[in-house]
């Protein structure tokens, strides 16, 4: 387990070591859960340290499996977050511009052509399409956790993500390349939220 | 070619990822993680910082989820996942524990024993499990016609993928042929030498585990069962290694709190410190001794559910009489429950995974805290109840199904 020095309360309690397991296993997954819908690390490591605050809050509760409880956490959060202002919208596209600059071991004139063509058809969903696919494609859950984290059944979550699947491969076979205007324009979430 | 093409998508898409976790995780060092850690908990200690929504609705979608005690009518489990349940329902426990002085009982053979303890050895085969790696971590009852041990295979945990555990157990002669016939159905059945005797070995391969009852025939009042889920190979490794011993090599592979004397009322007050105590609590109840031993974790579990019942049936009581007070004192009561030290020490003691508890639901300290939490939410259960198992009227043990009412699995009675 983690070294931490704690006040008596926090250390004293029994479900310590389970938070602590479940800390240490997961907050890289969680990590780049957020990321994948937060613009930025900074912002990223926030959210994950409120989900984690409430995972503490409710530590008596973690199931056998966390990882799909602390993404519905995750997901709460970042609705709660970003409800009242624009700076969801338009998140896919900026997610590519960042993920193009990282983008690993990539061949940086087809990959990029690719990337950005899926990022455009993929800005092209509604958001909780997006969400769907992001939960099987990206987060790597089944169809029982995926619809764990939504709150619906699998049945439902199974008749999302056939829709998803099938609207983005008609955007994908339509996409374009993101105009390099546009995409300069476009602010980040933190000049949104001055 | 739709298909295909949707295939393609997501494809593209997993190639697509913005963010790889184990890209990340290398980025994070201890200390950074640590640190992180340290910040969540005090974030989530802190009752004037308000945290995202998240929290209610998190909860609802994803702790109900979660499985819940497994087990219905398989004994071994009903001992495994039910920490020694099964028979602590039958056995009522006794005497214990360490941290006294070791007197002497000057009987004339076992000078370091506790009286009571030499008389249980005495009446008993005295089998152990002699394979290298396997120790007694825990004794769930320990009586003249019955009691449990709990062998685990070196440093494995309780629960959970990797666990080594074996119970090796005893009852009374009488209730053999129905134990016979009570674990014969929907198993395989094998014969065997065990120790020079016939053994009948029971194979449950259902819901796809590995379980197996070994049954050796009576000896003098009482017949020796051995049981564990385990893959067929270690499980006759196991067996073979199965060796009657003397009065004192029995006792001396037991833990020291259940051969030893001690103060039962010293350790019960030890344990009560810090634990408040329902109005009315009546210590006799807890300090009354007959004849039985049993280790810390079984004394422990004893004193924390009659604590913890006691404050629900005060509640239970003042709900239905409409006193608000009564109820908010049991409410009050019971809030700091994950935080009593009996709890604390015992969650230390198990080593369920590590010093980690199982999930909510799987582990029996968590009902105490899950009870609490149900008479703060003014929503308590009473089912599904754990339900008791009787053989030729004697109860034979206890089945817990899956999501328990934590009342039920306390033991509390609850009128109305």
């Amino acid at each position: 387990m983690l070294p931490v020095d704690e006040s008596p309360d926090a250390t004293q309690d029994i479900y310590r070591g389970r938070f602590e397991g479940c800390f240490r296993e997961h907050h890289a997954r969680l990590l780049a859960f957020t990321m994948r819908r937060v613009s930025g690390r900074d912002a990223a490591e926030e959210v994950v340290a409120d989900v984690f605050a409430v995972a503490w809050r409710r530590r008596d509760c973690i199931p056998e499996v966390p990882l799909p409880w602390l993404y519905a956490i995750a997901a709460n959060v970042i609705a709660d977050q970003y409800r009242s202002t624009r700076r969801s919208r338009d998140l896919g596209l900026r997610l590519a511009h960042e993920a193009r600059a990282d983008a690993p071991g990539s061949d940086p004139a087809e990959s990029l052509a690719l990337r950005e063509a899926f990022f455009t058809a993929f800005a092209q969903l509604q958001e909780q399409e997006r969400e769907v696919l992001r939960l099987v494609a990206w987060d790597g859950l089944d169809v029982r956790e995926a619809a764990q984290v939504l709150g619906c059944s699998q049945g439902a979550f199974r008749v999302r993500l056939h829709r998803a699947r099938r609207k983005l491969a008609r955007r994908l076979d339509a996409a374009k390349p993101i105009d390099r205007e546009c995409r300069t324009a476009m602010p980040r979430p933190a000049e949104e939220a001055r | 070619m739709i298909r295909n093409s949707r295939t393609d998508a997501l494809a593209r898409m997993r190639a697509a990822n913005p963010a790889s976790a184990e890209e990340l995780g290398k980025t994070i060092d201890e200390a950074d993680l640590a640190g992180a850690m340290r910040r969540a908990i005090t974030a989530g200690d802190s009752p004037a910082r308000p945290i995202p929504a998240g929290d209610r609705v998190a909860m609802e979608r994803g702790a109900g989820g979660g499985p819940g005690l497994v087990g219905i009518f398989s004994r071994h489990r009903v001992a495994s996942a039910g920490f020694g349940l099964a028979c602590a329902a039958v056995i009522a426990v006794l005497i214990v524990l360490g941290g006294g002085s070791v007197e002497s009982v000057k009987d004339g053979g076992h000078p370091t024993y506790a009286a009571a303890a030499v008389k249980v050895a005495e009446a008993n085969p005295r089998l152990l499990v002699t394979a290298p790696g396997w120790s007694i971590v825990h004794v769930h009852s320990f009586e003249a016609d019955s009691g449990i041990l709990e062998y685990r295979y070196r440093h494995t945990a309780a629960y959970g993928l990797g666990s080594h555990s074996v119970h090796l157990s005893w009852h009374p002669a009488r209730l053999y042929r129905s134990t016979l016939r009570e674990l014969r159905p929907k198993r395989t059945v094998e014969t065997s030498t065990v120790l020079g005797r016939r053994a009948i070995t029971f194979h449950d391969h259902r819901r796809g585990g590995s379980d197996y009852f070994t049954v050796l025939p009576p000896q003098g009042k009482v017949f020796v069962e051995l049981s564990a889920s385990l893959d067929p190979s270690r499980y006759a490794t196991v067996l073979r290694s199965l060796r009657a011993v003397g009065v004192d090599r029995w006792l001396a592979a037991m833990p020291a709190e259940v051969v030893q004397p001690a103060s039962r009322s010293e350790v019960i007050a030890r344990m009560l410190a810090g634990v408040p105590l329902p109005p009315g609590f009546d210590l006799a109840v807890l300090e009354k001794t007959e004849s039985h031993l049993t280790d810390r974790f079984e004394l422990g579990r004893t004193v924390a559910d009659t604590v913890a019942c006691g404050w629900i049936e005060s509640w239970s009581a003042a709900t239905r009489s409409g006193d608000d007070a009564t109820a908010r004192q049991a409410v009050e009561g019971m809030a700091g429950a994950r935080r009593w030290p009996v709890l604390l020490q015992m969650v230390q003691e198990m080593g369920f995974e590590g010093d980690v508890l199982p999930a909510h639901g799987k582990g029996w300290p968590s009902n105490v805290v899950a009870a609490a939490r149900e008479i703060a939410a003014g929503r308590l259960r009473r089912y599904p109840a754990v339900k008791t198992t009787y053989v030729n009227s004697h109860v034979f043990g206890v089945s817990t199904p899956r999501n328990a009412a934590p009342v039920s699995v306390l033991g509390c009675h609850l009128g109305g």
